[in-house]
Parts: C-alpha cells; sequence; structure tokens
C-alpha cells in the first residue's frame, strides 16, 4: 500500500464516523463541530486528487464561514430544551426501503463509470496537477461554463434578497414608531401631574414629529 | 528523491514550531517592553536582566496552575477549546516561506516546509479554521462573559475576514500566483519601488486592519475587552489551557505578520540593490519586527473602538475600497495587456 492510499484511507474512515456522528449526537453543536471535521477531511482527500484550489475554497466556505454561522445561530438558542426532545420518530419503515433504493441508485451510478476509460486516467501525475490548477479552473469557469456558473450566483443572490424581503423591516419600524408615541404620551403625562413649569407641548415633540 | 528527504522536512518542522513559539515569546516581551515606553512606564525589568525572563516565568507560573473546568460547562468541547485554536495557526506556517533559498554546493533548501501552489489559500483557510478555537471556548464555558466575547469574536473574524481576502486579490492579480514565494519573487527588481505596499497602498491599509482584526490587538480587541467582558472568551480558562490560548494568540498575530511582509514588502528582498549583501532571512526579520512595532504603536495610539464602528469600519469602509481596487487593479491589467505594456 503506497502513502497516497493509505492516507486516503484514514481521511475516508475518519470522514464516515464524524460524519455519522453529525446525525447521531444529540448535542446540535457537538454535531456542527463534527460537519466541520467532515469537511476537512473531504478537503484533504480534494489535495489527494491534485485539486488543492478546491479543498481550499471548500474548507474558506464551508468550515470557514457557514458551519461558523450555523454555530452562530445555535448558541443564540436554547439547546439544553432541545436536547431534551426526541431525537428520532419511528418512521424506520419508510426510511429504510428509500435507503435501500438511494444505495442501489448511487451504486449502480458508480459502477457503470467506466474509470479507466475517463480521458483523466491516461494523464501523468504532473498534468493532472496543471488540470487542477487555479488558471485552468478559472479558464474553465469563465468561458466554458460560464452560463451555470452565472446562473449559481443568480441562486445564491435570489436567496440572499429573499431573507431580507422575509426579515420584513416595514413591521419593525412601525413597532418602533408607536414605542416612541407611547413613550412621549407617558412623559408628558408625569410632567404634567408634578404641575411643573414645563409648558413642553413643542419641547417634547423631536422635530418632525411622530403625532399623527 | 533522495532518501534523506523525509528527516530534512522533520527537521524543517522541528525548527520553524520551535521558532514560533520562541518568536512568540520575545514578542510577549517586546510588546511589553515598548507598550511601558510609550506609556512612560518602566514595563518588566525585575526578572532576569531588563524583565528578559519575564515571559518565561508567566510561562512557568501559567503551567504549574491548576487547571480548573466549570461546573456546568461542556466538558468535551471546553477541554478542545485551545487545541481548536493553536492547530490551525502552527499548521498554516507550513506554507509560510521565510527566507530565499540557501544552496550547500549541489544541494538547494527551501526554507518553506510545503511549497505548495496556493500557499495563500491555504493560509486564509486554516486561520478561518481559528474562529472554532475562539467561539468553542466561549460558549462550552458557559460564562455570561465568554458568550458575549465569543459572539464579539466570531461576528469580527468573519467580517475582517471578507475584507482581507478582498484585499489581496489585487497583490494575486499583479503576481499572477497564489504560491506566496512567487509573490515576493514578482516584487523582485533590486529597489523597494515595485513592493506592493507601493502599488497596493489601499489594500494593504485594509490588510493591515484585517490583521488587527484578526489577532484581536488594540484597537480591535473587542472580544476581550477587559473593561467590559472581564476577557472575554477565555473567561474561566486556567493554567496550561489557558497558556494554550495566549500563545495562540499571539503566534496569529506573528502568522499574519509574516503573511503580510510576504504580500507587501517583498519578504526577504532588500530594499537597495547595494544592501543584498544582508542574508535574506535577517531581512524578513527586521520587515516582521518593523511591522510588530507598528502593531503596538497603532494599539498604545487609539482607544478601543466601539463595537457599531467597528463594523460600520468594515462593511461601509473597507469593502467598498477593497472591490474598487479590485476593478482599478483589473481594469490597469486589460489596458496595459492591450497596449502591450508590462505591468
Amino acid at each position: 500500500m503506497n502513502a497516497p492510499t493509505a492516507v486516503f484511507i484514514v481521511l475516508a474512515a475518519v470522514a464516515v464516523v464524524s460524519s455519522l456522528n453529525v446525525i447521531l449526537r444529540r448535542n446540535p453543536v457537538h454535531s456542527a463541530i463534527f460537519l466541520a471535521l467532515t469537511i476537512l477531511c473531504l478537503a484533504g482527500e480534494f489535495v489527494l486528487l491534485n485539486a488543492e484550489f478546491i479543498a481550499a475554497t471548500e474548507v474558506i466556505v464551508y468550515a470557514g464561514a457557514i458551519i461558523v454561522l450555523f454555530l452562530f445561530t445555535m448558541m443564540l438558542l436554547d439547546i439544553r430544551g432541545g436536547m431534551r426532545t426526541r431525537q428520532f420518530q419511528n418512521q424506520f419503515g419508510l426510511a429504510a426501503p428509500i435507503a435501500v433504493l438511494l444505495v442501489a441508485l448511487l451504486g449502480a451510478a458508480v459502477g457503470a463509470i467506466n474509470i479507466s476509460g475517463l480521458p483523466a486516467a491516461a494523464l501523468s501525475t504532473l498534468q493532472a496537477a496543471q488540470l487542477g490548477s487555479v488558471q485552468n479552473l478559472g479558464q474553465e469557469l469563465y468561458s466554458n461554463f460560464l452560463l451555470p456558473f452565472e446562473l449559481a450566483s443568480l441562486v445564491l443572490t435570489v436567496g440572499l434578497i429573499g431573507a431580507i424581503g422575509l426579515a420584513g423591516h416595514g413591521a419593525e419600524d412601525r413597532e418602533e414608531q408607536v414605542r416612541i408615541e407611547e413613550a412621549l404620551e407617558f412623559d408628558t403625562k408625569v410632567r404634567a401631574k408634578e404641575g411643573g413649569h414645563l409648558e413642553p407641548e413643542e419641547e417634547l415633540v423631536p422635530a418632525g414629529g411622530h403625532h399623527a | 528523491m533522495e532518501w534523506y528527504y523525509p528527516f530534512i522536512v522533520l527537521a524543517k518542522v522541528v525548527i520553524v514550531l520551535i521558532g514560533v513559539s520562541l518568536a512568540a515569546y520575545i514578542n510577549v516581551y517586546f510588546f511589553r517592553k515598548e507598550l511601558g515606553r510609550m506609556q512612560s512606564r518602566m514595563g518588566p525589568n525585575r526578572v532576569g536582566p531588563e524583565g528578559l525572563l519575564q515571559s518565561l516565568a508567566d510561562a512557568v507560573k501559567m503551567l504549574i496552575k491548576e487547571d480548573t473546568i466549570p461546573a456546568d460547562s461542556d466538558r468535551l468541547l471546553f477541554k478542545i477549546g485551545p487545541a481548536l485554536l493553536i492547530i490551525p495557526i502552527f499548521v498554516a506556517f507550513a506554507v509560510v516561506p521565510f527566507s530565499n533559498d540557501w544552496s550547500f554546493g549541489q544541494t538547494v533548501l527551501h526554507p518553506v516546509i510545503s511549497n505548495t501552489n496556493v500557499g495563500l489559500l491555504i493560509v486564509l483557510a486554516l486561520t478561518s479554521m481559528g474562529v472554532y478555537g475562539v467561539v468553542m471556548g466561549g460558549w462550552a464555558s458557559n460564562n455570561k462573559y465568554g458568550m458575549m466575547g465569543s459572539l464579539r469574536a466570531s461576528a469580527q473574524m468573519i467580517s475582517y475576514e471578507v475584507t482581507l481576502g478582498l484585499s489581496v486579490i489585487g497583490v494575486v492579480m499583479l503576481a499572477h500566483s497564489l504560491n506566496l514565494g512567487d509573490i515576493v519573487e514578482g516584487q523582485a527588481s533590486g529597489t523597494f519601488a515595485t513592493w506592493y505596499i507601493v502599488r497596493q497602498f489601499p489594500a494593504f491599509i485594509i490588510f493591515f486592519a484585517g490583521i488587527m482584526a484578526e489577532s484581536a490587538r488594540p484597537p480591535f480587541d473587542l472580544p476581550e475587552a477587559e473593561s467590559e467582558l472581564v476577557a472575554g472568551y477565555h473567561v474561566e480558562y486556567s493554567g496550561a489551557r489557558f497558556f494554550i490560548y495566549q500563545t495562540a494568540e499571539w503566534s496569529a498575530m506573528l502568522l499574519w505578520v509574516c503573511v503580510a511582509v510576504i504580500l507587501f514588502f517583498g519578504g526577504w528582498l532588500p530594499p537597495f540593490g547595494a544592501l543584498s549583501f544582508i542574508p535574506g532571512w535577517l531581512w524578513f526579520i527586521a520587515k516582521c519586527y518593523a511591522l510588530i512595532f507598528t502593531i503596538i504603536w497603532v494599539g498604545a495610539t487609539w482607544p478601543r473602538i466601539r463595537y457599531d464602528e467597528l463594523m460600520t469600519l468594515n462593511w461601509k469602509v473597507f469593502l467598498p475600497i477593497g472591490i474598487a481596487n479590485f476593478f482599478i487593479v483589473a481594469a490597469w491589467k486589460t489596458i496595459a495587456a492591450s497596449l502591450g505594456v508590462g505591468v
């Protein structure tokens, strides 16, 4: 067994174990950490395939940004409450056939590929390293695969705009306005009760005030 | 490949690990002494001559203190938190070239552990992994100050990573490479006029602010603002684990300074051709310490900025400047190429 094969087996084993942990752990924060570990192992596999750029991008985008945002959200939630609920429902009867079907489909798809017949299999190590280089990848993305590339970024933009739309700024502004009006009303009442010498209506209302 | 190749790699790894840890402790002393001078104090002056052994005394003290774990913490994550921060940073030093090649007769020695083609991306990827150590340490200790510190740290590190990555695009476009050694060689011309700090000055300002924010140096030290958060994410840590957090922070700053010297200050290149009799690694160290001095200087000069100012500065000032810089470099390269002028 040569060194790359040994590294492949170790990385694959760690990836499988940690991805099982992602779904089996009770604590979602632990699941997220194991997801990051899985991503790191996959990045290692990309390095073995001479795709260093994809490996680095995978770590930057998924492990460095997306999973950190998951964690960021989960840290603000009540995790203890979630850990008391039942983790699995009794849907094995439905899930098992679907899982078997999926494995069969994937197995058939992988089996159908003639790996030694692929054009990449004929390349030498040096040529393979050239193929995965940043220059070649950029060239391909911006020429032959320009349309899918731009469509993918369009999908992300739509998602972003959708999230901003769902967050709904309008309702928040109206609530803020109601709060300001209530505070001003309360302030006026308190000052009137104290019988103070403030004749305040003008003073209390800020410029461009909120009185209807 | 010669039979002794693995041993050379192993020797390089050991030298870099020891060198980085030592430099981190020299930096602590340098910081405290220099900060003392700027604030009209003495700084450490009791342990050893001129207080030189103060860092060592502190390290020994921290290592023999009790390692406490809070009662209601997440024990697993609390224990591995410091390791999650320090491992990526030490691994990232593997792609940093410290000098030009040394030749001994026929054999050539590259003073870099792994001369990969995407060195810069690997540094960015590994340092973005460091945020796990900070976030998990604060969350797992089940302390509200720790929690606030880690929330601040994660928001700050993710935000500044964006502009940091944007600011290096201009350099990469000028150097045609992501290999850190090639980026240094791209600045070689005999004088300092072709260093990327001259050609990419706005990018350098963004990068410099970015590395100060990433390594949480004042005035960007909000994750551990001692006057409001006690110590931020490592408030519950003590003993050896606290020591590892401190070492990781100082080595992170060292890593960023090395990368800044490579990207913008011509790495091991001398500023004038006439000074090339001084070896490259000395230039590298001298430039690193000039930058570290600047970091101390900025930290001693500016008060800590407010959190909303921190975010506004990044998203509304640095991000547009970074994008504009990117477009200007791209446009300049296109125009120069169409005119047949080299850039």
